[in-house]
């Protein structure tokens, strides 16, 4: 009740923040108007002009820290909005429930689940739900469309001060577009029943609040003997309420609805013995429904010296999810099939203040700011038979209140030496209540705690840039991080800490003979130990203080002004102190990519990617197969028509998209086994479309 | 008890936002339309006050000499600075005009004939070297039509030291004209906080020279904000030009610039 009570207060100290703060910027950064002598509204007086061309390097903290266009999306394969995870050099994600499913995330040396040690956000509202019913930091991105993404931010490691929980391994901004182009339309379909519409408008600038909407329809049946019937509508929607030369107001609206059926992970010796098909499945009543709807009000303002932006968001979310794990190990007349629940709604703030100055003649920047979170769910996991209730196992509504404040200062005492100092404070408020009788031991209480994380960045220019080599930088990053536990844990554990993950990296970026652009670095980390809600079972399991390294490259080389080749290498070690493997920790992974954009109008990509085996089960006695996926798109652009073609799975391998090792029992009276069990990548298959330019 | 109480802040806040709106978008459309804006205006110590005429040659990449009043035969080629042989022109002179229409004919007409003044009457002396100040470059053609009017008001205080236009009526004119262009350029910087926060932008400007090449003031045409204005006009500042040649004589001149700040990918 205090927790909420202080959630209130600062919600609503925050609004009235918020408003004064707009109001004032809003009226002293409107440039004086009056100056209207003399400019004689030069249409497009731009087309006699000569075209002078700025270029700038945007000043990254970390040699993995980076920003992709939206041009860098076009030519990539598209299943899922989470596709653009892949995106980040060393990132792998799973499915494994029917493409509805968030994805699971493997990044770094962690099995981050569906997003616990990894955090998403887009335009600045978080993905990651804490406390969630199936996972801690699950981060569904299916509500994004692709389409509307103008830019993808990069951080790799704890080293920034302006992420805060799940932002362990790293993080992932996704800014949208403020308008596209032109409308469109985009109609695609190809194998297992897939199609996909797609429409855009986004009138010309100058219409009144600058509306942008994007509306998609997605359907799939997978490769399953059990159709996933997988059906997924979203809405975008984005308005430029107020904009001026420095600032702009931009309100945020999307509508997201999804239901599937899901063929779960089946165990790989019923596969071999030939009695289950790699496409089979033990138990079709597997499946889920979801919907979320986000709305937020964000305003950015900069100047020459300063840059402001405050967001204030909210997000309606629910999630109903069948699944069926172990078969027949617990109930062998009903089966082990689980409904998970959760249904609640999140509101939060941001605020973030940057200020270039002087400072005893340093050129200085401060970065400040302010983020709240609160979370209000009640989640519940039940027995289930063919998506029917039999029990409640636990069912718990669920306050919270995250509040994280940040500072950092930068000084660049010589044009050769960066650095920055920060430090983070997150505090966190919990209160769970239990609902009604529960087949698990009931769950309430209240909790508080904090933490606070240094973070250091060091970057150094030393070299000028000359024929061989330019914008050569080294960088030493160290800082602290974590991801937030389970409310669930965190009122029953007596330690009522948050553990830490403390790392450190070492990189180098250059471009060298104008071509190539390399970056390398090695990075080491440890995480403390700490008790981890099995949301499958609800139950808690303690998980032991570990250890990861590893070493990353990426290569980015233009052969030909309209061809170019990338590479990106990873190598991962993870333990656990106790000598124990990390399950599922990626270790070697490559991607490789050859992209083709001739002027006449055709683009092209040829990819590849490796996943190198890795351990299944912390002894090391299960190992996951590697896998190597070749894709290739097409593109043709003619007039106001792009037609595209997607070849995925060209050399149709068996693969496998996810995989645990867990004890499992396939019928009444089989005898329980542990297994490694796995969700079958997609065979060779072909998507084509086209996209209409309208006008 | 909890929830509702939690509801009515959640409604609260959202009725306290969409109030919010309005009375920002009002405050926004009365004071911050993106209407075009004059960044700076700086007087270089000029003989006399500046008049509000347009009377600036045309941007570097030239565009083809027009006639006003008649067909432009194609544009005479452009002269060496002191190749200065009567070299039969084709009738009209050639008009160095700039890209916009110019605000009105009738105004335009007006100026000439003000300029003509000083000019009218002086010989065919076209004076290059010492274009003396204040030289109307106003052009008077053969059969008294008007077919250049480039002039500018800064021609009404010309001394009379510097040659005025072609004469009239004494055969064919001689021309000679030739585009301004930079002699000396600048690099601009990338607006250190909007290149941190990822901002692109394009600055489109226009820079007024004066007769002897130095800039005499820059619009910005279409601003971007975020100092990428103050970057653009303050790299063109630094800016030598040479100005355009109507008739041999070098006149103020308007240089059209898109300044395009791009990140590198």
């Amino acid at each position: 009740m205090d927790a909420v009570f202080v959630t209130l207060q600062l919600i609503a100290m925050y609004s009235l923040a918020l408003t004064a703060f707009l109001f004032v910027f809003f009226y002293y950064a409107a440039p004086a108007s009056a100056q209207d002598d003399g400019a004689q509204a030069p249409q497009d007086s731009d087309k006699q002009a000569t075209e002078v061309y700025v270029w700038g390097q945007q000043p990254v903290s970390a040699a993995s820290e980076q920003t992709l266009s939206d041009k860098d999306l076009q030519l990539r394969p598209s299943n899922t909005p989470s596709d653009v995870l892949r995106l980040t050099p060393g990132l792998i994600i799973g499915q494994h429930h029917g493409g509805g499913k968030a994805d699971q995330i493997l990044f770094r040396g962690f099995d981050s689940d569906h997003g616990t040690d990894f955090a998403v956000f887009v335009d600045g509202i978080p993905v990651n739900i804490p406390s969630h019913a199936h996972g801690q930091g699950y981060a569904d991105l299916h509500w994004l469309i692709p389409e509307t993404i103008q830019k993808v931010e990069i951080y790799k490691g704890p080293y920034f001060v302006q992420l805060g929980d799940f932002a362990t391994s790293g993080a992932m901004n996704i800014v949208t577009k403020q308008r596209d182009k032109d409308s469109s339309f985009t109609a695609m379909g190809g194998n297992f029943n897939t199609g996909r519409v797609l429409g855009i408008f986004s009138p010309p600038e100058g219409t009144l609040f600058t509306p942008y909407i994007a509306g998609e329809v997605y359907h799939s049946d997978g490769p399953f003997k059990n159709p996933d019937d997988y059906l997924r509508y979203n809405l975008f929607s984005k308005f430029t309420l107020a904009s001026n030369a420095a600032s702009n107001l931009t309100l945020l609206g999307t509508f997201f609805k999804t239901d599937w059926n899901a063929s779960g992970e089946i165990p790989a010796t019923e596969v071999r013995s030939g009695r289950l098909g790699r496409f089979g499945s033990l138990d079709p009543s597997e499946g889920g429904q979801s919907e979320r709807q986000n709305a937020s009000l964000i305003y950015n303002y900069i100047d020459g010296t300063q840059s402001l932006t405050a967001q204030t968001w909210a997000s309606r979310y629910k999630l109903r999810l069948w699944s069926n794990f172990t078969f027949f190990l617990n109930d062998q007349a009903n089966g082990d099939g689980i409904e998970q629940n959760d249904n609640r709604w999140m509101i939060g703030n941001n605020i973030n203040y940057r200020r270039n100055y002087t400072l005893w003649d340093i050129p200085s920047e401060t970065f400040v700011g302010f983020q709240s979170r609160y979370d209000n769910a009640r989640v519940a996991l039940y027995h289930q038979k063919k998506r029917h209730r039999l029990s409640t196992t636990s069912d718990n509504d669920i306050q919270q209140t995250n509040l994280g404040w940040f500072a950092q200062q930068e000084i660049r005492p010589t044009d050769w030496f960066r650095a920055q100092l920060g430090a983070r404070l997150d505090n966190f408020w919990f209160n769970v209540e239990q609902n009604g009788t529960t087949t698990n031991p009931a769950i309430s209480g209240k909790g508080a705690a904090s933490i606070v994380n240094p973070k250091l960045n060091l970057i150094f220019t030393p070299f000028k840039d000359n024929d061989f080599a330019k914008g050569t930088a080294l960088f030493y990053n160290f800082g602290g991080g974590y991801h937030s536990n389970d409310a669930r844990v965190f009122v029953q554990d007596p330690k009522k800490k948050i553990p830490r993950y403390l790392g450190g990296e070492l990189g180098f970026k250059s471009r060298f003979f104008d071509r190539l652009d390399a970056t390398l670095s090695y990075w080491y980390s440890r995480l403390e130990s700490e008790l981890v809600f099995v949301g499958d079972e609800a139950t808690f399991e303690p998980s032991g203080p570990s250890e990861r390294q590893g070493v990353e490259s990426e290569f980015r080389l233009d052969i030909l002004p309209w061809l170019s080749y990338d590479l990106d290498l990873s190598y991962t070690w993870a333990k656990f102190l106790n000598g124990a493997f990390v399950p599922l920790a990626p270790r070697f992974l490559a991607f490789t990519g050859l992209t083709a954009r001739h002027p006449w109008g055709l683009e092209a990509r040829l990819q590849m990617r490796y996943i190198g085996n890795r351990y299944g089960n912390e002894t090391g006695t299960f190992v996951t197969p590697s896998s190597t996926i070749l894709d290739l798109i097409l593109k043709y652009v003619w007039d106001r028509y792009e037609f595209f073609i997607t070849f995925q799975n060209l050399t149709n391998a068996k693969w496998r998209a996810a995989e645990h090792v867990f004890e499992s029992q396939v019928t009444p009276t089989a005898t329980p086994r542990t297994d490694a069990h796995f969700t079958p990548g997609d065979p060779f298959n072909v998507k084509a479309g086209v996209t209409v330019h309208l006008w | 008890m909890v929830n509702s109480r939690l509801q009515l802040a959640f409604i609260l806040s959202l009725l306290l936002h969409a109030g919010a709106i309005p009375v920002l978008s009002k405050l926004m459309s009365n004071s911050m339309t993106s209407a075009p804006v004059v960044v700076t205006i700086d007087f270089v110590p000029a003989p006399v006050e500046v008049e509000k005429a347009k009377p600036f040659a045309p941007a570097p990449p030239p565009p083809p000499p027009k006639a006003v009043t008649k067909p432009a035969p194609p544009a005479p080629a452009t002269i060496e600075k002191k190749s200065v042989e009567s070299e039969p022109a084709p009738p009209p002179r050639e008009i160095v005009k700039a890209e916009e229409p110019l605000p009105q004919k009738a105004e335009a007409e007006k100026s000439v004939a003000s300029n003509l003044t000083p000019g009218g009457g002086a010989e065919n002396t076209p004076a290059i070297g010492t274009p003396g100040k204040g030289s109307g470059a106003g052009a008077f053609s053969s059969d008294g039509n008007i077919a250049m009017i480039p002039g500018s008001g800064l021609g009404r205080s010309g001394t009379g030291t510097g040659g005025g236009p072609q004469g009239p009526g004494t055969g064919p004119a001689r021309s000679v004209g030739r585009p301004g262009m930079p002699i000396q350029t600048a690099k601009a910087s990338y607006p250190p906080m909007a290149l941190r926060m990822g901002v692109e932008a394009d600055v489109p400007l226009k820079v007024y020279v004066d007769e002897n090449g130095r800039v005499l003031r820059v619009e910005v045409t279409k601003t971007a904000g975020m100092g990428f204005d103050e970057e653009a006009v303050k790299t063109v500042r630094q800016y030598r030009f040479e100005p355009a040649l109507a008739d041999g004589r070098p006149v103020p001149t308007e240089f059209s610039y898109v300044y395009r700040f791009r990140l590198q990918k």
